[in-house]
């Protein structure tokens, strides 16, 4: 997932440590979990996690948010609409869907926090109208002239979790004065960029949570059994990501030469299915 | 034994209150002749640049930061500070178009930091209830739960201190605390452009509607730009409400509602 990507702290530090069962430190808590000949295994699972967890993202969260942006846009009779995510890692937006004027050039694009509307409505948390963005020192001119697409007024809106801003729904050169069935409309498609981009998070922060999850475990002084709830746990909308995860652990059991016919395979295969499925 | 509470009114202790209404309410009577002098308004926002000259002065205010190291997660950093967006200055500028003496204080709560917000600003609305403020303007709101409680405590605190926080309605809908809350004085724009000039609305939350679409407002650095905004109408209602109180300073939150219903545009005679 392009973007997205948080840092996870305190993995590195005793990788390199003599096989003995000596406890390691996470934060508060302590872990004693550690493999015979020295690796840290907590170190090695969150690594593992982060690098596996945006590519276990689930499929058509950006088409939850490009349908998202679509609806706005013909809501509001907008000349464009669009949603750009927060990556802290790098104190930049970075523009996950569009739609309207200008949407091929501005997907994918990034601009730092300190520039620009999008940047103020992340710092402040705050919606922000613009009327006449000519007259508005705030407005990136240049990144609005790189898309093609100059827009005369904008509404910036904060996509918020908790205290986090996640990212921005920018509307431009909207034309419709929303009613109370609009506005409420308007208010539940906020609602899902919201969650979709969390999941989003949720799974490019999958290390961090794994690291959590260990603490809390370790606190308990059980790690079988809260694993073994964990599985318990788990819901029938899991499932299919659990059967891909699986899927890719049976292949990292094979020997290189399986693995490396089998990511040429996958890769060959979303190539193909990438251009025979039917555009948005 | 009385219940408890039954104490406060006993004639002992009971005092006498002024209650300073008329049996018509003019706009002389409400506001004539005067500036807001004496009166303590503060901006909670992003800071307010008193070397505006739409802003002229400032009396004195706080920045407000986010801390995890400390227990309380904020720090309070008394003294002049900038407006980091413009936004503060330019609802400075609207208190000061009809409250010209008001002796205005910046709140600053909106930072560069990503995280902390809620806390920042509640912490900012409780150091202007702390601090004798009279009016608080707050063109700002939070869609988080997790601060529901927190406001609406701040909220009832204020209203109990006879301190009118105005609070500017969110300019997407959804959740939008504490401008949801009966106690304050919650503002979205109207049509029209007199400063003077409001509407009540009878089907709250958005109580106020005030000016705030394509407004000509002050910026940074001295600038003047046009913008529209839910943010720029709430100053409106709290200049009015600042210019108010210097005449009439006994009045309480409810009454002062009173007051504006009566005075609003929208308001017609009860049938005889």
């Amino acid at each position: 997932m392009t973007g997205l990507k948080r840092a996870v702290t305190g993995t590195d530090e005793e990788t390199s440590s003599p096989a003995v069962r000596t406890p390691c430190t996470y934060g508060t808590g302590t872990a004693s979990i550690r493999s015979m000949d020295g690796t840290d295994v907590v170190a090695q699972l969150v690594r593992l996690a982060d690098e596996l967890g945006p590519g276990l993202e689930p499929p058509g969260a950006k088409d939850q948010l490009q349908a998202v942006v679509e609806t706005v846009r013909v809501l509001l009779g907008a000349a464009a609409c669009s949603v750009a995510a927060v990556d802290p890692d790098e104190l930049s937006l970075v523009f996950l869907a569009a739609a309207g004027e200008g949407a091929d050039r501005v997907v994918g694009s990034r601009m730092p926090l300190s520039k620009g509307i999008a940047g103020w409505v992340v710092s402040s948390g705050q919606s922000l109208t613009v009327s006449d963005t000519a007259q508005d020192t705030r407005f990136a001119a240049d990144v609005a002239t790189a898309t093609g697409y100059v827009p005369t007024s904008l509404l910036a809106v904060p996509l918020q979790s908790d205290d986090d801003v996640l990212g921005v729904l920018e509307i431009l050169d909207a034309q419709v004065e929303p009613d109370a069935n609009t506005s409420r409309l308007l208010e539940l498609l906020a609602h899902q960029a919201t969650l979709t981009l969390q999941t989003m998070v949720v799974f490019a922060d999958l290390g961090t949570a794994l690291l959590r999850a260990l603490k809390k475990v370790n606190a308990d002084g059980d790690l079988g059994q809260a694993l073994d709830a964990a599985v318990a746990g788990s819901r029938g909308s899991v499932r299919e990501l659990a059967e891909f995860a699986a899927l890719f652990r049976s292949l990292g059991r094979l020997g290189p030469e399986e693995r490396t016919t089998a990511t040429r395979l996958l890769a060959s295969f979303t190539t193909y299915a990438q251009r025979v499925a039917p555009q948005p | 034994m009385k219940p408890a509470y039954a104490w406060q009114f006993d004639p002992r202790h009971l005092a006498s209150v002024t209650v300073d209404l008329p049996a018509a309410i003019t706009p002389e009577w409400a506001w004539g002749g005067s500036t807001g002098a004496g009166v303590k308004v503060a901006i909670v926002d992003s800071g307010v640049d008193a070397g505006h000259r739409w802003v002229g002065s400032i009396a004195g205010g706080v920045a407000v930061e986010y801390d995890p190291k400390l227990a309380a997660r904020v720090r309070y950093d008394e003294g002049p500070h900038d407006d980091l967006f413009g936004h503060g200055t330019a609802c400075a500028a609207i208190v000061r178009k009809t409250a010209s003496d008001a002796e205005i204080y910046s709140i600053r709560v909106l930072g560069a930091q990503l995280s902390g917000k809620g806390f920042v600003f509640a912490a900012g609305l409780q150091w202007a209830i702390d601090h004798g403020i009279q009016v608080v303007n707050l063109s700002l709101s939070t869609p988080n739960r997790t601060h529901f409680a927190a406001f609406h405590r701040l909220v009832d605190e204020a209203v109990r201190r006879r301190i009118m926080v105005v609070s500017a309605m969110n300019n997407w809908p959804g959740r939008s605390y504490p401008s949801e809350f009966s106690g304050v004085f919650s503002v979205a724009t109207h049509d029209g452009t007199d400063p003077y000039g409001f509407d009540f609305n009878p089907h709250p939350p958005a109580e106020w509607g005030a000016p705030g679409i394509d407004l000509e407002i002050a910026g940074l650095d001295g600038s003047v730009m046009r913008a529209s905004g839910n943010s720029f109408a709430a100053p409106h209602i709290a200049g009015l409400i600042v210019k108010i109180l210097a005449k009439h300073p006994d009045l309480t939150v409810f009454q002062m509602k009173a007051v504006l219903q009566a005075l609003a545009g929208n308001a017609v005679p009860a049938p005889a």
